[in-house]
């Protein structure tokens, strides 16, 4: 097909299109993973018992997961969108990385020597490695449908930046089933957990955002 | 994981081939034969070329350059808006402009000038601007946005052929034009090669109707299956296998 007679095509019935509301369906597509993530606590997990005397922990740990929510979501907007810099926004979840590690390492130095492990670890191993990438992927699902029609142009970041705002809103979600409080095991797991989310979006990215 | 570290490791050169295409400057008279480039000159003579593509070209003072620059952007930037509002005259001259500008960026990048390839890229970098402008963010700057849309097609034209320009080494070069027998190509052998990468029943059915020369009834009988499940099977055998021959000479 001759190129001019493809413009003549595509231009021929245009229909006005409304202004782009690209960062509300972004939003909302958020927001129906939260849901999801929700969903599968209440129902799969189970949100921890005893709820009632631990409520101050728990809303602690989804704030920090929503503090990681605020962090990712900016980058991950920004970088499913072509050619838009993502410099200014790469700053908030550095900071948080360096910060949460910080903090770790504060705790566990603090704590007395023969209790440092149990301090960091919470006893075995951290659950939250394995279930927070699992609540994350219906999120992640649903974020990639939308980041797909916003024309991404680097795969690779692109889907990092979606699989650690997946992994954070699966931490917030996923907070309300935790039974382990220690702040050193949120800072160190829960960010390792998001981070291996992100990782996984960096991999399966490349092939789930080609468009 | 191995398979993901060689893409990855395979991106990274191609990506950097594609920075250092876009590094050498190309020789102006060999664009300026290029169609299309003069109807743009003449429709916009604002030197959006020249600032935009062209490392070589005479020299400007910058702010005239920077001007001009703006003036293509705020141009473009305004049909692009009157488009999106339902204009259609606008939006077709969008797309002529944009074409013509594609076409130049395409050509200065890809080493191998094959002129299908070129033209192929600039239509669907086209498409995918026509279909993905409902995703445009007027506050963005519209270059920034269609060139970034250029590119991405680019890489995954690499990509999807793997070829990063054709770049042989001369000690190789003779094995290019090998006249051994035993290498040209054998119908009979490539066709039983080709039938082999189709499922099992549509096969089949090439083979007994399209070789062996049963009809569609005998074939039926032969292998159990519906008299229309052979046709189907033919067809879409048929159609898979043009598409084999098109992905092996593209290779």
């Amino acid at each position: 097909m001759k190129t001019d007679a493809l413009i003549e095509a595509l231009a021929k019935d245009i229909t006005p299109v409304e202004t782009p509301r690209t960062g509300a369906r972004f939003a909302a597509a958020a927001a129906l993973g939260a849901v999801l993530a929700g969903l599968v606590v209440a129902v799969l997990f189970g949100v921890r018992q005893d709820l009632g005397e631990a409520i101050v922990p728990v809303l602690s740990k989804t704030l920090y997961c929503l503090a990681a929510v605020a962090a990712a979501a900016p980058l991950a907007f920004i970088l499913s969108q072509p050619n838009t810099s993502m410099r200014r926004w790469l700053a908030p979840s550095i900071i948080l990385i360096a910060a949460s590690l910080g903090v770790a390492a504060w705790v566990v130095a603090q704590a007395p020597p023969e209790a440092r492990f149990d301090v960091w670890l919470a006893g075995g191993f951290p659950e939250c490695l394995r279930r927070i990438p699992i609540l994350a992927t219906p999120v992640a699902v649903a974020l990639l449908f939308i980041v797909r029609t916003l024309s991404p142009t680097r795969l690779t970041l692109a889907g990092a930046a979606v699989g650690g705002l997946a992994g954070a809103i699966a931490g917030a979600a996923y907070s309300w089933f935790c039974p382990v409080d220690s702040v050193a095991y949120v800072a160190t797991w829960y960010l390792a957990a998001m981070l291996i989310c992100a990782a996984l979006g960096a991999i399966f990215g490349r092939w789930l955002l080609r468009w | 994981m191995y398979g993901v570290a060689a893409q990855m490791e395979e991106m990274n050169t191609l990506v950097q081939s594609v920075r250092l295409c876009a590094l050498k400057p190309a020789p102006e008279p060999a664009r300026a034969q290029g169609r299309g480039l003069e109807r743009s000159t003449a429709l916009y003579p604002v030197g959006w070329t020249s600032a935009h593509a062209a490392p070589n070209a005479r020299p400007r003072s910058r702010e005239t350059a920077d001007k001009r620059v703006n003036d293509v952007e705020e141009h473009l930037h305004g049909l692009m808006v009157r488009g999106l509002a339902g204009d259609a005259a606008a939006h077709r001259r969008l797309l002529e402009t944009l074409g013509e500008r594609f076409r130049v960026f395409f050509r200065s990048r890809m080493r191998i000038g094959d002129p299908s390839h070129i033209e192929d890229l600039v239509q669907e970098t086209l498409i995918a601007i026509h279909t993905r402008r409902e995703s445009y963010n007027p506050a963005q700057p519209l270059r920034a946005w269609v060139y970034a849309i250029a590119r991405y097609k680019l890489i995954d034209h690499f990509r999807r052929t793997r070829t990063t320009g054709v770049s042989v080494p001369v000690d190789e070069i003779e094995d290019l034009f090998s006249n051994e027998e035993a290498d040209a190509s054998d119908p009979a052998r490539d066709v039983a090669a080709l039938l082999d990468r189709l499922p099992e029943k549509q096969r089949l059915a090439i083979r007994l109707v399209k070789l062996e020369e049963l009809s569609i009834r005998e074939a039926a009988l032969r292998t159990g299956m519906s008299e229309s499940d052979v046709k189907i099977s033919i067809h879409r055998g048929m159609k898979k296998l043009s598409a084999l021959v098109a992905k092996d000479a593209q290779v």
